[in-house]
């Protein structure tokens, strides 16, 4: 079991951390990469300042290259993201690995898939949610 | 699998200073770029910091200027030290009535938004998702940045002002964002692909896409119509540490719909 953690979930109580008590974490520090991802220099300073307050090992090396090797076939935890970037290495290691995408802490309860056409449409659906502490969905966190 | 686990070396996460450690990244990311961190840390500390001064309040009031009280908790929520939850948990603690954090949260929804958007329609992150509402076709629009641009050196000075500012601070303002956006993509007809790498490559909150897809409505292929500015309004929100004198911005100063002429001819035989 090892944790994979990006550079969108850089905090100690994601929930990715919960979701696999006790294992690995490591972030690949991957700079080609970076560079497919257009990170500047400054960008890649604030990502290490926060990584050295988190408990996961910084490798350098090949992202889909590195995390085989340690994951070594076991379950791999890793934050959900929408960049296609870290979902292709996702995928790519789902071939022979089973990855479990952990989200993070919803924002708004939707009751239905929202129109997403322009901002509006969302936010008219989402406001009320959006507007209560939680989201108004106090309870799940409770459990 | 029966491969073992590489031997690759632990990177260190102690150092004696910020110094070292900005040695240390640009010894693993070496870039064509000063080696100086941007304004804002990446600490735990710093995150806290900001949060600490959020006041939802004033950020309704005045964060259209570029010296107003913006929270800059971009990077922070960009990169998960802060969640959308956290931040919109902490914003209503601090008003007596919660329509008082609705400019605020509304802020956090859209990132909300563009990352549905995103998980919805990946390939819309680099592709115009509708055509441009401008009069011109897609290849109308220049593909790479011209160097100037890239340079700061176009010779608006309000323009060369704000690309200054990006780059030193890793950081821009909105506001600035959108102005810097509308030069490029309706004054200097460089296509929004272009401008939003560019801008990728030195925010440090930086995040496909909410600043391609904000790129897109500046342009007007996710949008009703293009945004445009002048530059009375850039005086007006952008204080004293941008140069926003007449003379050296001509082909800002002019009203709306001069502009519109200008920069749009073809606009009304849509």
């Amino acid at each position: 079991m090892l944790i994979w953690l990006h550079d969108e979930a850089l905090r100690a109580d994601h929930p990715v951390f919960a979701a696999a008590p006790g294992a690995r974490a490591v972030f690949i520090w991957d700079d080609a990469l970076f560079r497919q991802m257009d990170y500047g220099f400054k960008k890649c300073v604030f990502i290490y300042e926060a990584l050295t307050a988190l408990p996961v090992d910084i490798i350098a090396g090949p992202t889909v290259e590195v995390l085989r090797g340690l994951a070594a076939g076991g379950v791999i935890h890793t934050a959900e993201t929408a960049n296609p970037h870290l979902a292709a290495i996702m995928a790519d290691l789902a071939r022979d690995h089973e990855v479990q995408k952990v989200a993070d802490e919803a924002f708004v309860r939707l009751n239905a898939t929202p129109d997403l056409k322009r901002f509006f449409r969302f936010w008219n659906k989402a406001r009320k949610s959006a507007m209560q502490p939680h989201g108004g969905m106090a309870d799940l966190f409770e459990g | 699998m029966t491969s073992s686990p590489p031997d690759y070396t632990v990177q260190p996460k102690t150092f004696a200073d910020r110094a070292a450690l900005i040695a240390h990244v640009a010894a693993l990311s070496p870039r064509d770029e000063p080696v100086e961190a941007g304004v804002l840390a990446g600490t735990a500390a710093a995150a806290a910091q900001k949060l600490a001064g959020l006041d939802p309040v004033a950020y309704a009031r005045g964060r259209n200027f570029l010296d107003g009280p913006v929270t800059m908790l971009s990077p922070y929520i960009r990169h998960g030290i802060i969640s959308l939850n956290a931040a919109r948990n902490i914003a209503l603690s601090r008003v007596r009535r919660a329509d008082e954090a609705e400019k605020f949260i509304q802020e956090l929804a859209w990132r909300d938004y563009w990352q549905r958007v995103a998980r919805r329609h990946p390939e819309w992150l680099w592709q115009d998702i509708e055509p441009y509402k401008t009069g011109f076709m897609a290849r109308d629009y220049a593909p790479d940045l011209p160097d100037d641009i890239d340079a700061g050196e176009t010779g608006v000075a309000a323009i060369d002002g704000l690309i200054a500012l990006l780059k030193r601070e890793g950081y821009l303002h909105n506001h600035g964002r959108m102005y810097l956006a509308a030069y490029i993509v309706h004054w200097r007809r460089v296509s929004w692909q272009a401008g939003a790498r560019f801008m990728l490559r030195h925010l440090v909150d930086g995040d496909t896409a909410s600043n391609n897809f904000s790129w897109q409505w500046v342009a007007s292929t996710f949008s009703r119509k293009p945004y445009i500015f002048n530059l009375e309004n850039m005086r007006k929100y952008c204080g004293g540490q941008i140069n926003t004198d007449d003379r050296h911005n001509m082909p800002l100063a002019a009203g709306y719909d001069v502009l519109t002429l200008r920069l749009f001819p073809d606009m009304e035989a849509m």
